[in-house]
């Protein structure tokens, strides 16, 4: 994020902030339910509690650390810099892929290995633009169940490659 | 210095017929994914790992340290060929070796980066050979005190090196510490932080974690390519000429050994690793070299210095990894889950408990050093035309061989929803510059710290002054206040700088 305020520009890394944030609120929540245990929740954050504190005072320097000042006359040449589009998150190929994997995560539960991951490679295949068949019907199907049949056959992994129901 | 006997137990262990066929194969898969740029060591390692399954102990480290061998020779083929360094420890590679290949010296440029590599990796792992063991005896006198202040130090160090984000560094590697004591306290029996979850009540799964956060950014980061790389490879292979500069790397006897002794001592200290190795090389040779105005226009003295470097620093990474549990890079914070798989752990005990498997590793990662060699002779220019397979086709097929590699460890598919959870997390850690390194350190580390607390409080009870009585331990609080003193102080001078330039401009 980028502020000008009078002669000075302040940029301030947010990304660096709110994961630094949600990564702290998450330590608090760990401590005050682990606190909260009636029998023998105090006696077990005798090394939680100083990584806590740790925590927090480093998050005061990621802080201090994420905002920097420069001169108004950097801001131009600032501009004039290209900005890296695909470093972001957003991109929209990084969402749908972790979409993806939040949708193939979930079928492996419901429903076996196989099913879910050859869905998996050919969707993800097709919406980035694969159009050869060979390969989206081939190694969709031909890799899951080569993994499937080593690991079930040979190494012996009671893996459930079919819904259980 | 050297416990004659258990080396030959451990000869023992690797004089069978799977020792050349795991060797070869493992060099061969990591040379080719050395080679490809963005495909990192350690997701060749963590894409072979569920294939160990089948394979005693022994014969999995062996492949899987070939993989890594394999993977930070490659590296240097594409910095030389087409400029793209297959990691980012080849670096320095590219400085020189490139330049040489625009002047048509590439052969000679592969031979000396090859020949080199060969030098640096073998020289360490004969240095791992004969100081493991009073590395290993000086980690046996790690008690919980030394353990907590050195596992501080690490993340101190690793936030130093990665320049400007220290208190980043501090943080994750605190937040991992905290991560690692989910589950049941052995202590007090007490549940924590499981949120319901019952498989994360015997703590959070090591190997999905650890392969989630290094491996599956490698993944999201391809998806924003068509095809890996898009440079072609047509240059002519004269074997002759390749030779020619295997031969000529001898005739920097001196930067060769400079080299390796940098290597190995930067490899020993966690998170600097192959990267910062090659580059200091690479920059103190130029210092010292008569010849140092061509450093950069394709001076071979430029390609064995950082090759050396680059390999060297792998017995380095071994020796922390052997005798302390310390993972220095994110290949060997995959290696910490191939011996976990086996059953084994890392540290100060396994040289103790398992000595002859230790020395078994060294010999052949001696022996995969000399074969190293002749594979990348052989295959060097048909290798660096994989680089323009399509990412879009290897990310979802990678995922799927991963996911079926997580279930394998302990026959759940909430493993692989962690592997999931923990790929995006490690993609914002990298993102915004919090050192993945130090998150698995603390993660690796924080179960056993969260124990040695509760036996320090029984026996000290909550007298600080222990620490500084325990001389190991007080030498290592000092170490890190300096660090910590000279780090803080060079902020402090650097943000006073900039008031000046801004008070100036304004």
């Amino acid at each position: 994020m980028r502020l000008i305020i009078k002669k000075h520009q302040v940029n301030i890394d947010t990304q660096a902030i709110i994961l630094a944030a949600l990564l702290l609120g998450w330590a608090l929540y760990y401590y005050f339910s682990t606190i909260s245990i009636p029998d023998g929740g105090t006696e077990s954050v005798l090394f939680i509690k100083p990584l806590v504190i740790g925590l927090f005072v480093f998050f005061i320097f990621i802080i201090w650390g994420a905002v920097e000042l420069h001169p108004r006359s950097e801001v131009k040449r600032q501009k004039e810099e290209p900005t890296k589009k695909d470093g972001s998150f957003l991109h929209h190929r990084r969402i749908f892929f972790a979409a993806s994997l939040v949708a193939y995560g979930i079928g492996l539960t419901f429903f076996g290995y196989l099913i879910p991951s050859v869905l998996f490679i050919f969707f993800v295949c097709f919406c980035f633009g694969v159009r050869n068949l060979w390969i989206l019907i081939g190694l969709s199907i031909a890799l899951p169940t080569f993994m499937s049949l080593v690991f079930r056959m040979l190494i012996h992994v009671p893996v459930p490659i079919w819904p259980s129901w | 210095m050297v416990d004659w006997e258990t080396v030959f137990k451990g000869l023992v262990l690797i004089t069978t017929w799977k020792l050349p066929v795991v060797v070869t194969l493992g060099l061969w898969f990591g040379l080719i994914l050395g080679v490809i740029p963005g495909m990192a060591g350690s997701l060749g390692i963590a894409i072979i790992l569920p294939v160990t399954f089948l394979m005693d102990p022994v014969t999995a480290l062996v492949l899987l340290t070939s993989v890594y061998t394999g993977g930070l020779t490659g590296a240097g083929i594409t910095a030389i060929l087409i400029n793209t360094p297959g990691q980012a420890s080849a670096i320095a590679t590219t400085f020189d070796g490139y330049p040489m290949t625009r002047m048509g010296y590439h052969n000679e440029a592969l031979g000396l980066q090859i020949t080199s590599s060969v030098i640096g990796g073998f020289s360490s792992y004969l240095f791992l050979l004969f100081f493991i063991k009073p590395i290993a005896r000086l980690a046996l006198l790690f008690g919980p005190s030394e353990m907590l202040f050195f596992t501080i130090l690490v993340l101190v160090v690793i936030g130093t090196v990665r320049g400007k984000h220290l208190f980043r560094s501090l943080f994750i590697g605190f937040f991992g510490l905290l991560l690692g004591t989910v589950g049941a306290s052995e202590a007090t029996g007490v549940v924590r932080g499981t949120m319901g979850f019952f498989s994360l009540e015997d703590g959070i799964p090591i190997v999905p974690c650890i392969i989630g956060v290094f491996a599956m950014p490698e993944i999201l980061n391809l998806l924003t390519r068509e095809f890996i790389t898009e440079v072609k490879v047509e240059k002519a292979f004269d074997i002759r000429k390749l030779l020619h500069g295997a031969r000529n790397t001898f005739r920097y006897v001196k930067t060769l050994l400079r080299s390796a002794i940098l290597g190995i001592f930067i490899g020993i200290l966690p998170a600097a690793g192959s990267t910062i190795a090659c580059l200091f090389s690479y920059a103190q040779a130029k210092r010292v070299s008569k010849w140092s105005h061509r450093f950069g226009t394709g001076e071979p003295e430029g390609v064995v210095a950082a090759e050396t470097a680059n390999n060297a620093s792998e017995g380095g990474a071994m020796a922390t990894l052997l005798a302390l549990g310390i993972p220095g890079s994110a290949a060997t914070a995959i290696l910490i889950a191939g011996f976990m798989l086996h059953g084994l752990v890392p540290g100060p005990r396994l040289f103790v408990s398992y000595g002859e498997l230790v020395y078994a590793i060294i010999c052949a990662n001696l022996f995969q050093m000399l074969l190293v060699g002749f594979f990348a002779i052989g295959i060097t220019f048909y290798m660096t035309r994989i680089v323009v397979a399509p990412s879009i086709i290897l990310a979802p097929s990678l995922m799927v061989v991963m996911a079926m590699g997580i279930y394998s460890v302990r026959f759940m598919f909430f493993d692989v929803h962690m592997l999931f959870l923990f790929g995006i997390l490690g993609w914002f850690f990298r993102a915004c510059d919090f050192a993945p390194t130090s998150f698995i350190i603390g993660i690796i580390l924080g179960k056993n710290l969260d124990m040695d607390m509760y036996r320090y409080v029984a026996l000290f009870g909550s007298n600080l002054t222990v620490f500084v009585k325990h001389p190991i331990s007080a030498c290592i609080i000092l170490l890190t206040l300096v660090i910590l003193g000279f780090q803080i102080y060079h902020y402090w001078h650097k943000s006073l700088k900039e008031d000046t330039i801004i008070e100036e401009s304004s």
